[in-house]
C-alpha cells in the first residue's frame, strides 16, 4: 500500500484543480460583473444590435426595456446573495452616481472644440431621437428623446469603468477611456454613424480629447466622494453639489438653446421668409395652351 | 495591474476586433480607421502587459521576502 501517489497522477490531479479553479473563476467573473455589465450597457447594445444591423430596431429597443427591468431585481438579488465587499453590486448606487458626471463633461468639453470641429456634436441626438419617437429630426420632439438616449449611453459608457475593472485606478481609466473606447470610437462613428461626411484628423483628436476628459471625470469621482467629501465643510459641501449639478446641466441647456436658436423651424422661416417676398401678379388675360400628341 | 483587469482589457480589445472591426478592416475608404483601432488596441495591450508584468514582479518579491523572514525566523527559533 502506497501513501504518496506516483508523479504523473499528481500532475494529472493538479491540472484538474487548476481546471477547476479557471472555471470557478470565470463562473464568478461571469454572476459578479458580466451579466451587470450586460444589463448597464443595455442602451449601447440596443443602439449596435441596430446599428450593426444585427437585430430590427424594435429588437434593440424591447431588449432595453427588459434589461431596465431586470436590472433593479439583478442588483437586489446579489445584494442580498453576495458575501463579497468588492462585488460591483453592493456599490451600484453609489457607482450610478458617479457615472452621470462623466458623460456631462464628455459633452461639455466638446463645446470649446465646436470652432474646430464645425460639427454640432448633438446631430447624432437627432439621429437617436428620430429612431426611438419617429419624430421628424431638427425639432424638440427628436431631440429631447435623443438627448435622454445618448445620456444613458454615456451613463452606460462610464458603468463600464466600475462594474468591469476591480482597481479604478488612473491607468485603468486611461487605458479604456483613450486607449480603448476612443479608439473604437474612430472607427465605429465615421463606418456607420458618420455616413457620407469625412472624419477629419480634428474629428479623431476631438474624440480622443473628449474620452480623455471622461475617463479622468470617472477615475475622480470615487476618489472625490470617498476622500475629498468627507473633509468637506458644510458650505464647501452645498458648493461641489451645486457644481457638479452646474457641470451636469450646462451641456444640455447649451444644446437646447443652440438649437432653439439655429435649428427649430429655422427651414420653416427661411421658406416663410422667402414666399413673403414673392411678387405674383398677372400681366394680361389668363390664356390655356394645348399641345397635342 | 490586477489579473481581473488585465484580463478584460485583452476581452475588451480582441472582442470588439473580432465582433465590429476584423469584418470590415479593408473596407475601401475605412483604412485610416482600421489603423486607428489597430494602434489603440495595441497600444492598450503593451501597456496593460507591461502594467501586470511589473505588478507580478512586485508580487514575487513580497512573496519571497515573506519567505525569507520565515525561514530566518524559524533559524532563530
Amino acid at each position: 500500500m502506497t501513501l504518496v501517489q506516483a508523479g504523473p497522477p499528481v500532475h494529472a490531479d493538479s491540472r484538474g484543480v487548476a481546471a477547476q479553479q479557471r472555471r470557478k473563476l470565470l463562473f464568478d467573473w461571469v454572476v459578479q460583473r458580466g451579466v451587470l455589465l450586460v444589463l448597464v450597457t443595455a442602451p449601447l447594445d440596443s443602439l449596435f444590435l441596430g446599428v450593426l444591423r444585427i437585430t430590427p430596431p424594435r429588437i434593440g429597443y424591447l431588449y432595453l426595456l427588459l434589461a431596465s427591468i431586470a436590472l433593479p431585481a439583478f442588483v437586489a438579488w446579489r445584494r442580498a446573495r453576495s458575501t463579497d465587499p468588492d462585488e460591483p453590486a453592493q456599490h451600484f448606487h453609489r457607482y450610478a452616481l458617479y457615472s452621470l458626471v462623466p458623460v456631462a463633461v464628455f459633452s461639455l468639453v466638446r463645446i470649446p472644440a465646436l470652432s474646430l470641429t464645425r460639427f454640432g456634436f448633438w446631430m447624432p441626438w437627432y439621429g437617436f431621437g428620430v429612431g426611438a419617437t419617429g419624430q421628424p429630426p431638427g425639432t424638440i420632439g427628436s431631440l429631447l428623446p435623443g438627448a435622454m438616449m445618448y445620456l444613458l449611453q454615456g451613463w452606460s459608457l462610464g458603468m463600464v469603468y466600475y462594474v468591469l475593472f476591480k482597481r479604478h485606478t488612473l491607468l485603468n481609466a486611461m487605458l479604456l477611456y483613450t486607449g480603448f473606447i476612443a479608439s473604437l470610437y474612430s472607427f465605429i462613428f465615421p463606418v456607420f454613424i458618420m455616413v457620407g461626411l469625412p472624419a477629419t484628423p480634428v474629428f479623431h483628436l476631438t474624440n480622443y480629447w473628449a474620452h480623455t476628459w471622461m475617463g479622468l471625470a470617472a477615475w475622480f469621482m470615487p476618489r472625490f466622494w470617498q476622500r475629498s467629501w468627507p473633509r468637506l465643510a458644510r458650505s464647501a459641501r452645498a458648493g461641489a453639489i451645486a457644481g457638479l449639478a452646474l457641470v451636469f446641466a450646462a451641456p444640455f441647456t447649451y444644446v437646447l438653446a443652440e438649437a432653439n436658436l439655429w435649428q427649430f423651424g429655422t427651414q420653416a422661416h427661411i421658406e416663410a421668409t422667402a414666399f413673403d417676398r414673392v411678387q405674383a401678379s398677372l400681366s394680361g388675360n389668363p390664356t390655356v395652351s394645348v399641345q397635342s400628341g | 495591474m490586477e489579473a481581473n483587469d488585465y484580463w478584460t482589457f485583452v476581452g475588451l480589445v480582441i472582442g470588439a476586433f473580432a465582433i465590429v472591426v476584423a469584418p470590415r478592416l479593408f473596407q475601401p475608404g475605412h483604412t485610416a480607421n482600421s489603423v486607428i483601432y489597430l494602434t489603440g488596441g495595441t497600444v492598450v495591450l503593451v501597456v496593460a502587459s507591461i502594467a501586470r508584468w511589473r505588478t507580478r514582479l512586485r508580487e514575487t518579491q513580497a512573496a519571497e521576502s515573506a519567505a525569507h523572514d520565515l525561514r530566518s525566523q524559524g533559524a532563530v527559533q
